[in-house]
């Protein structure tokens, strides 16, 4: 231990002088989790909607205005004729156009039964489904309106409680997803970049032929890493909890239990990536191309994975992202405790020691200890 | 001439002298290519569901097989007692929990309206509203079909919606996000080869060699700039090749017109590029730079979540943003076959980019310190 304090104080000086790469080390996280978890939304007001009304009766005139009555619509064109409905979808005037057949109300009225076209631009499809949904929730609560009024007895009512999340506030799977990103990235990066630094500079043979350990350098270099992204994390929590109303359900220490190995895990994938690279730039592209996209799309974050085919369930289970996701997400929201999270802890655990292992053979292998 | 063909060639020498850069920009994009676009999917599919059914009579049964007989749900077995079953939450296993009262089919027949409470996770807001309205869905078709057969009641109003999307009408996730993820890609690959280009020569210490060549700095911009714009264009390409080939594809416009306004988003990239690395002063911090820039550029792009939903500031944001305009305008080519007319807006903005980033460059380089 008394070794490795030199070193761990010489990476803080490092940190230290350049006063830009210390902002952006421990400042950048916490900006990027903030303004992401303001940006980063799935629901969306003011969609440009058009209407082709061929009806004009009660019913379409009733039905247009609840839409438009809602936060999400915005008419932007009335339609005279189905001709145009091309031409304003080509020139982004509208994103989804409700067409009312010529006897909407009349079979409303006769058949008890009538239906209506919505045409949206699918082109952006996550959009197209939310507008649909929107679209679909709309005619439904007219049709339950229409049905109070009309002569329907219900066979059975329904009460729907929602579980963890009663308002449905989206934000709680965007922070987790977030964090565990710019974390990921940061520290990975951090790690991986400081450490090829030396090899690039020749300083690493130095730190070799010194009476320290290969095990002793390698942890030397991540302390100090450790604790600045600790002390980050920290902040980005508590920021999440006053900013973002997200709430902490569990306790604080299995909390930071989850936060502390996926941190090491980060770190510890940023010195394997070190040590099969030889320049800084390798590294970064490394990082940045391994990691970015498959931990935004392999974790969980914005796509479910139990969607997905089964051999891309099994390689998320790679990536340490998702095992964060689930575990902070039990933690914080669910109030699980130690024996829910067993397996994402057991797992984030075991990806730290098998990352160093692997890059002190790899390690060994390049200088030769 | 003879000068950039020089200086061309030399940075072509160093990123495949690499053996390791160079897999890095030609085989893993896309590798992610091939299966991150498997994994980005908003449909669900596969909610599991499961049943208290304390009642367990005809029309329960009847109840439960119209779940699990749409294509949106898998029954999942869960003990008879409410909250051991809540507890199959906690670890994920349930997305829905169905809990029947006791008498309800009696109740039913006798018209007193039993009510039948449904608790769903909703961790992931999107998710729950997802399977909010799916079980809607089902409980009414089920209700509707019921009280028609045994004409208990008159059936009750219908609004059927008939959902057309346009652009798009196999509604193929696929063909959404390839041309999306190989614009980040590129965007990544671009941005990252050339921010740590200069810096690095100056770090080195190799600028100083260049300076006291007689090439002009022009001719060093347009050396450096042209190897990377190749390198983007080439995986574009194989980009293109492998959507069509793997993904079958269909390019509804010209190819031409995707290459040129990659072309011209690639000049807008390099510039971005090159300026972060002639402000930088070491490695570091360019990287740190860059991958600010790319979690802007990225996040922010309108790939993974609708632009529409950001709040104004970050809007702005993308209005500034060089890799939303290029991944709407691709993507309006590929699925809607657009026009040079209804592109040139984005054309143009990317222009403006690509020759204000480089202007800056080209005053900010000093040749001589």
């Amino acid at each position: 231990m008394n070794r490795l304090i030199p070193l761990i104080k010489k990476e803080f000086r490092h940190i230290f002088r350049d006063k830009k790469t210390l902002l952006i080390v421990f400042v950048m996280p916490i900006v990027l989790v903030v303004m992401f978890g303001f940006a980063i939304r799935t629901e969306v007001k003011d969609i440009k909607i058009g209407f082709l009304d061929q009806s004009k009766d009660e019913l379409s005139i009733e039905l247009t205005s609840k839409l438009l009555s809602s936060d999400y619509f915005i008419c932007k064109r009335v339609l005279e004729s189905p001709l145009q409905i091309e031409e304003a979808f080509e020139s982004g005037e509208v994103n989804l156009i409700v067409v009312f057949p010529s006897d909407f109300s009349e079979s409303f009225y006769k058949n008890k039964s009538t239906s209506l076209q919505v045409i949206t631009d699918a082109s952006n499809l996550n959009n197209s489904t939310i507008y649909k949904n929107y679209v679909g929730s709309i005619v439904d609560s007219y049709r339950q309106e229409k049905l109070k009024l009309g002569d329907r007895e219900q066979m059975f009512d329904t009460t729907v409680r929602m579980i963890y999340n009663p308002e449905m506030k989206d934000i709680y799977m965007f922070v987790p997803g977030i964090m565990a990103l710019v974390l990921m990235l940061i520290s990975a990066i951090m790690t991986a970049v400081s450490l090829t630094k030396e090899k690039e500079m020749g300083t690493f043979k130095l730190l070799i032929i010194s009476p320290l350990k290969l095990m002793d350098v390698i942890v030397g270099k991540i302390i100090p890493y450790l604790l600045i992204s600790i002390l980050s994390t920290v902040v980005i929590l508590i920021l999440s909890v006053w900013i973002f109303q997200m709430p902490i359900n569990g306790s604080y220490l299995n909390l930071m239990l989850v936060c502390f190995l996926f941190l090491t895990t980060a770190l510890s994938l940023g010195i394997l990536i070190s040590s099969v690279v030889q320049t800084q730039q390798v590294a970064v592209l490394i990082s940045l191309i391994g990691l970015y996209l498959p931990t935004m799309l392999l974790s969980g974050f914005i796509y479910p994975i139990e969607n997905m085919p089964i051999p891309l369930q099994i390689i998320s289970n790679l990536f340490p992202a998702k095992w964060f996701i689930m575990a902070i997400k039990a933690v914080m929201i669910k109030g699980s405790d130690l024996q829910s999270i067993w397996l994402p802890v057991c797992v984030m655990l075991f990806m730290s020691v098998f990352f160093i292992r692997v890059s002190v053979v790899k390690y060994r292998k390049t200088f030769n200890v | 001439m003879k000068r950039i063909i020089a200086i061309v060639k030399k940075e072509f020498l160093q990123v495949f002298r690499n053996k390791m850069l160079s897999k890095i920009i030609f085989i893993a994009p896309f590798a992610q290519l091939i299966i991150l676009t498997y994994a980005a999917n908003f449909e669900i599919n596969s909610l599991s569901i499961g049943f208290i059914d304390r009642d367990n009579t005809v029309v329960t049964r009847e109840l439960k097989d119209a779940f699990s007989s749409s294509n949106y749900f898998k029954v999942y077995p869960v003990p008879m007692n409410y909250d051991k079953a809540l507890k199959q939450f906690e670890n994920d296993e349930l997305d829905v929990l169905i809990e029947i009262p006791n008498k309800f089919e009696k109740d039913v027949i006798n018209g007193e309206q039993p009510t039948i409470s449904i608790s769903i996770n909703s961790i992931n807001s999107m998710k729950a509203g997802v399977a909010s309205s799916y079980i809607g869905d089902v409980i009414s078709t089920f209700a509707q079909k019921r009280m028609t057969e045994e004409m208990v009641v008159p059936s009750s109003p219908q609004f059927k919606v008939d959902y057309r999307d346009w652009y798009n009408p196999k509604f193929d996730y696929k063909t959404f996000m390839l041309s999306g993820i190989l614009c980040v890609l590129i965007t990544i690959i671009g941005v990252l080869l050339t921010s740590l280009n200069i810096v690095r020569e100056k770090e080195v210490g190799t600028i100083e060699q260049l300076n006291v060549t007689p090439i002009t700095k022009m001719q060093f911009i347009v050396g450096k700039l042209l190897p990377f714009g190749i390198i983007g264009l080439v995986q574009l390409t194989l980009g293109l090749i492998i959507s069509i080939v793997v993904f079958g594809m269909v390019i509804e416009g010209s190819v031409a017109l995707i290459y040129l306004l990659v072309a011209v988003y690639l000049f807008a990239l390099l510039g971005i590029g090159f300026l972060i690395s002639t402000i930088s002063e070491t490695q570091s911090q360019a990287m740190f730079i860059t991958v600010f820039c790319m979690f802007l550029f990225i996040l922010l792009s309108g790939l993974f979540t609708p632009v529409e939903s950001m709040p104004s500031w970050a809007q702005m944001i993308t209005k500034l943003n060089p890799t939303y305009y290029i991944i709407e305008s691709v993507r309006m080519v590929i699925i809607k076959g657009s026009e040079f007319a209804s592109v040139q807006y984005y054309l143009m903005i990317l222009s403006i980019f690509a020759v204000v980033t480089n202007t800056i460059v080209i005053i900010k380089y000093k040749k001589v310190n």
